[in-house]
């Protein structure tokens, strides 16, 4: 009887089982043992798919160049950021409310039509093109959309939303009573910031930062529409290995994604470990 | 008067944030209103792209799918979830580590990782497998999975499960009818909310573009690559 029920229950697990089997573990194991496997699709183990990511050119570039923008964009965006979302807090009411679904709403604008609209904006005809055309202003003429810069700025403009929607909760854990506290004390609001604020509000400045690097490095929807082929970044160099017009090679597609995937952890991990270290050193 | 003054800086950087932010959004709009936009106004007002698109019948096709494929694997994944859950919870509560542990690797494997290596892997299987529209849902699943269980987990935790699910069979309820009957109606709004508020951002034309590329070479036109195309065509139209 009892092991009978125990092999009911167990069906519940099934369909999670099926889902999470199939398409989290299978694909990413795939790609893992696929990485070491010979171009071609020859059985056997080799580190050449790797070899040739970390000696041509190409790909290093493409590392450096998603690297450089995921970076960037992630730095800028979280400052940026991190003055709305305190602007926020502090003025509050209604003006925050709107602020926060203007947020909500914008977050979905990425992809495809974030790159289209940025198309028309600063693009070859772009309206700011025009326009900088038209007052002589060069900057503005000659604005460099289909390149690194370009896509940086398109990048910037999908972290803000993000950065600001993680970062205001963290706001709401600064009490109101820890600022009087510091100015009956003598302290000024820079003092507040400094010592009390910011050392908060840290490990989620950290966390945000990592979940935007993640984001802006993965990011393949934005870059393609915006620069198709021709900037080399690690999303669009590895699915021109997979569906690519000229050559496909999933083996080296399979070691791009494994670099990328490492790059993603790696920064889930060091932010762990500074968020450890932070936290003995407020324990000790 | 020191306070004001700070006030009206909130207030102006949120203005000058909230006009970044929305100003995309407006152009596009505003672009798709006229026929023409070479000088620094724009000329001609016309609806005629709108109308064009409501028209055009692969433009229907194409949001259905898009409502499809966003709807379909968030019901998919919560009932998954719910079900797994609802074992975790209430019979193996060693397994809640593992579980999360599976629920947190998406986050690794997010944006362009998780589409290619389905790809790669399921691109030459049989049916249904090598179906694109199964292939994006089943996805899917997965790229939401981290957010719908920590919906589930934290509206778990609120309502206190394991102890409501105790005094539930101290009044006699066996364990399924205490967690479906009990538990599930008292998380139930809290999961909505949680699918309502799902990130259906980039990832899913990150999905669909993926597993697409090559699917146009066989002559099957795949399900967002319509929805991304139209989503600009129907700007581009109003170009024209």
């Amino acid at each position: 009887m009892k092991k009978k029920q125990s092999i009911k229950y167990l069906f519940a697990l099934l369909p999670f089982l099926i889902l999470v089997g199939l398409f989290e573990v299978l694909p990413v194991i795939s790609i893992i043992v696929r990485s070491f496997m010979p171009q071609g699709g020859a059985i056997g183990v080799t580190l050449e798919n790797y070899i040739r990511i970390f000696t041509t050119k190409l790909y290093q570039s493409a590392i450096w160049n998603s690297l450089f923008i995921a970076v960037c964009s992630s730095a800028i965006g979280l400052a940026v950021a991190f003055f709305g979302a305190k602007a926020a807090y502090e003025k509050g009411g209604t003006a925050k409310k709107i602020f926060m679904s203007i947020l909500n709403m914008v977050s979905n604008f990425s992809g495809v039509p974030l790159a289209f609209a940025y198309i028309i904006m600063l693009g070859n005809t772009g309206v700011f093109t025009l326009i900088g055309q038209k007052l002589r202003i060069g900057f503005l003429a000659e604005f460099p959309l289909y390149s690194v810069v370009g896509l940086m700025i398109t990048y910037i403009y999908f972290q803000i939303p993000l950065a600001a929607l993680l970062l205001i909760p963290a706001f709401e854990s600064i009490k109101k009573e820890w600022k009087d506290a510091v100015g009956l004390l003598g302290g000024s609001s820079r003092t507040f910031w400094f010592k009390v604020g910011l050392p908060v509000l840290m490990p989620s400045i950290l966390g945000t930062f990592s979940t935007m690097f993640a984001n802006a490095i993965s990011a393949y929807a934005t870059a393609y529409a915006l620069v198709m082929n021709n900037l080399s970044i690690l999303p669009i160099r590895i699915s021109e290995q997979f569906v690519g017009d000229v050559v496909q090679n999933p083996q080296l597609g399979g070691a791009l994604a494994v670099v990328l995937m490492l790059l993603m952890v790696l920064s889930i991990l060091i932010n762990e470990k500074i968020l450890q270290g932070n936290r003995r050193k407020r324990h000790a | 008067m020191h306070k004001k003054k700070k006030g009206i800086g909130n207030g102006l950087v949120l203005w000058i944030i909230g006009i970044y932010l929305l100003f995309p959004l407006l152009l596009t709009f505003l672009y798709s209103l006229f026929t023409e936009w070479i000088t620094i106004l724009p000329e001609g007002f016309s609806l005629n792209g709108y109308a064009e698109l409501f028209q055009d019948s692969y433009f229907w096709q194409s949001i259905g799918r898009s409502l499809l494929i966003s709807i379909v694997p968030i019901v998919l994944c919560t009932v998954a979830v719910l079900l797994a859950m609802y074992v975790v919870v209430v019979y193996l509560p060693g397994l809640d580590k593992i579980m999360r542990t599976i629920c947190t690797i998406p986050y690794a494997i997010q944006g362009v990782i998780l589409p290619i290596s389905v790809l790669g892997l399921y691109a030459n299987a049989p049916e249904p497998f090598s179906n694109r529209v199964f292939m994006l849902v089943c996805t899917y699943c997965i790229v939401v999975l981290p957010y719908i269980y920590q919906g589930v987990r934290n509206n778990l935790n609120a309502v206190h499960a394991p102890r409501l699910l105790e005094a539930a069979q101290m009044l006699g309820a066996g364990k399924f009818y205490a967690f479906w009957k009990i538990i599930l109606p008292n998380i139930t709004s809290g999961i909505m909310v949680c699918g309502k508020l799902f990130p259906d951002r980039t990832d899913v034309s990150v999905l669909s573009h993926a597993p697409v590329g090559s699917a146009c070479q066989r002559g099957y036109c795949g399900p967002v690559r319509r929805d991304a195309a139209d989503f600009s065509g129907s700007f581009r139209t109003a170009e024209r």
